[in-house]
């Protein structure tokens, strides 16, 4: 994947679909950061909210987002499959395709981080909720992650 | 349940209808109230279970006027309402009746505490808290649920000590829950008194919902002495602490009550209180003459490095040898404690690869560390090794870069600074004139200004090129010149446009 254009695309969607919505979202409120595969998680920047996307071989693991109370969802949470209910990592350990090969709770982590593709889109919190909701849906509907929703509902 | 919205719409809408005079009755008692009911998700159970909560102020005004304030479970009203209208619909010898003042006034009390508590209120909370209600469902998309799993919580706490715990397990997955454990006892007023104070006191300052995808959600319900609600929500993942008491820590050990979702789903985050970093170089040296009968001298190097909640500070120390200590402490009110704070603890140092067997030894020097972390809730935790790559934990080389990054933050201060002690202080005549760099140029341009506020290091837009295009420039140094020293005429000299905003790199 070009991660360039990739980007790009991110950025065209998020633009468009607020503007077909009348309600622009300002380039400048908004950035879009690609940390690469390996990638090293970054916390959320005071005053910022998040969108964070994960992706393996070109397949959407999750998509999901944070808002600025929200830290450990966004910098930690989905790297240790205890930290929470749902996780990246919890979903990663019991897919039945065991995409990750022989990993372990210990080792989940470290395997996200070195095979993973990770992409954070930040946006200023006073932007508000709704467009954060915005992104996520569209992000939903374009690529379809697949440790987001029950198999049963998509 | 749906969205309050449609809610508060179906409450104000036949609240309305039922202050109208000129109503039909037929318009009332026909299908379409019935058929909001059930979109609502309200049940026709014939009041029992208003009943059983309210006794006769199922059926009687005058009684549910006597505790209609008190009533703050949405669900058991709306089904409340539509089991009392089912009653003119079907079973009333005329549906007429309904329109009989006493009707009415039922309808239109039941259905404006309907409306008051499904309205969205953003306020913070104001007043004396009598009693909170926190729903917590925490369904997921990581594992599916299983028939048992209890998904959802309802904890109910009064300031008479009376404390209801009405749980639902996910069932077969359709819609309705399962009804789960129900549980409903008395705890001292005085420790319901102060659980309500404090998340009232919680709520009464600003609240910026915590929200994020996948984790659950909690509501809650506040309502003060006067009869008043308020709504707060939010994302399960919610620490929420006043004071330093964590709430949902709180509502746990007081009522006794371990596995409750509150506001974090029980998965409080554990935090780093304090690390307290060791690190130790014995090195020998042979020297180049002769000491006796040693054959080496050691050096024995030590650093200390102690990040503190408590004290907010972050504390260096170099023992480089006798006589010769040299510390560095920095207070930063927040900034320590958000350094803090993003640490994971729960995963913070826990994996150390280790070195293989047949690493070679330096005999002449040996590098060790021994680190103890603080947490909040979890025992303190010490690992020591070999200062090395593989003998640090793997993630030993991001928490250093990040603690490095926020001490140089701070610098070296002024005292010690050229750009301070060399700046001279502008007279009244005298021109600012700025020495700037362009990007990939070593060469420097003088340019003026107005603003005194540049320094060294600023970044400037200024108009560049015969054809004076904008470019960003660096400023080198900020000097003053009367017009007879000015190292180039004022009026040949270009002036910048102004300092560089953010805006300007994009």
């Amino acid at each position: 994947m070009d991660f360039n254009a990739f980007s790009k695309e991110l950025n065209n969607i998020i633009l468009e679909t607020s503007t077909t919505l009348g309600k622009p979202i300002n380039g400048s409120s908004l950035e879009i950061i690609d940390r690469g595969k390996p990638h090293k998680p970054e916390p959320l920047p005071a005053g910022k909210m998040g969108v964070y996307l994960f992706l393996y071989d070109d397949v959407f693991l999750k998509i999901g987002k944070a808002g600025p109370k929200s830290n450990a969802r966004f910098y930690s949470q989905h790297y240790n499959p205890k930290s929470a209910r749902s996780t990246l990592a919890a979903s990663i350990l019991s897919d039945k395709s065991n995409i990750a090969g022989t990993i372990t709770e210990s080792n989940i982590g470290d395997w996200i981080k070195e095979n993973c593709h990770r992409i954070d889109i930040l946006l200023d919190a006073d932007v508000g909720i709704f467009a954060l909701e915005l992104i996520e849906a569209a992000l939903h509907y374009k690529y379809e992650p697949i440790y987001e929703g029950f198999v049963t509902q998509r | 349940m749906p969205e309050r919205k449609s809610i508060n719409d179906f409450a104000v809408k036949w609240g309305k209808k039922f202050r109208d005079e000129e109503i039909n009755y037929i318009e009332l008692v026909d299908h379409y109230f019935a058929d909001e009911c059930d979109e609502l998700g309200f049940v026709m159970d014939s009041g029992e279970a208003f009943s059983q909560q309210y006794g006769s102020a199922s059926y009687d005004s005058r009684e549910l006027k006597k505790v209609i304030n008190g009533i703050s479970d949405i669900e058991l009203l709306g089904s409340a309402i539509y089991s009392r209208w089912r009653y003119f619909n079907h079973w009333a010898y005329d549906g007429e009746e309904i329109l009989e003042d006493c009707n009415r006034a039922w309808f239109i009390l039941a259905l404006d505490r309907l409306a008051l508590l499904s309205e969205e209120n953003t306020l913070r909370f104001v007043g004396k808290p009598q009693s909170i209600r926190i729903i917590s469902n925490n369904i997921s998309y990581g594992p599916y649920p299983d028939f048992t799993d209890e998904v959802e919580q309802h904890l109910e706490i009064n300031d008479e000590g009376q404390v209801s715990l009405k749980a639902f397990d996910f069932g077969d997955g359709s819609k309705d829950f399962t009804k789960g454990r129900s549980i409903e006892f008395n705890i001292e007023k005085q420790i319901s008194q102060k659980i309500l104070n404090l998340v009232g006191a919680y709520f009464s300052q600003e609240y910026t919902e915590i929200f994020a995808t996948d984790i659950g959600y909690w509501n809650l319900e506040i309502i003060n002495t006067d009869g008043e609600v308020y709504f707060f929500s939010g994302s399960l993942c919610a620490d929420l602490e006043i004071d330093g008491v964590n709430l949902s820590n709180l509502i746990r050990s007081e009522i006794n009550i371990e596995n409750l979702y509150l506001f974090d789903n029980n998965y409080n985050t554990d935090k780093v209180n304090k690390i307290f970093i060791d690190y130790h170089r014995v090195t020998k040296i042979r020297p180049q003459e002769s000491i006796g009968e040693k054959e080496y001298v050691t050096w024995d190097y030590s650093e200390q490095l102690v990040i503190d909640r408590k004290t907010e500070s972050i504390e260096h120390i170099q023992n480089i040898g006798s006589g010769c200590i040299i510390s560095r402490k920095l207070k930063v009110q927040g900034g320590v404690e958000a350094l803090l704070d993003d640490l994971d603890a729960e995963s913070l140092f826990e994996n150390i690869e280790g070195n293989p067997p047949n690493v070679i030894e330096n005999l002449n020097e040996t590098r060790k560390y021994k680190i103890i972390i603080d947490f909040e809730k979890k025992e303190q935790k010490t690992i020591t090794g070999t200062y090395d790559k593989k003998g640090l934990p793997n993630d030993w080389a991001d928490f250093a870069e990040y603690v490095l990054e926020f001490i140089l933050f701070y610098g070296l201060g002024e005292i010690l600074d050229p750009s301070t002690y060399n700046k001279t202080r502008r007279c009244e005549g005298e021109y600012i004139y700025l020495s700037v760099a362009f990007e990939d140029s070593y060469k420097t341009y003088f340019y003026i200004t107005d603003d005194d506020s540049i320094e060294a290091g600023d970044f400037v837009l200024v108009p560049a090129g015969k054809d004076n295009h904008q470019a960003i420039v660096k400023v080198i140094s900020v000097e003053y010149f009367s017009e007879e020293d000015a190292p180039l005429s004022p009026s040949k000299t270009k002036k910048i446009i102004r300092k560089s905003t953010e805006e300007d790199f994009k």
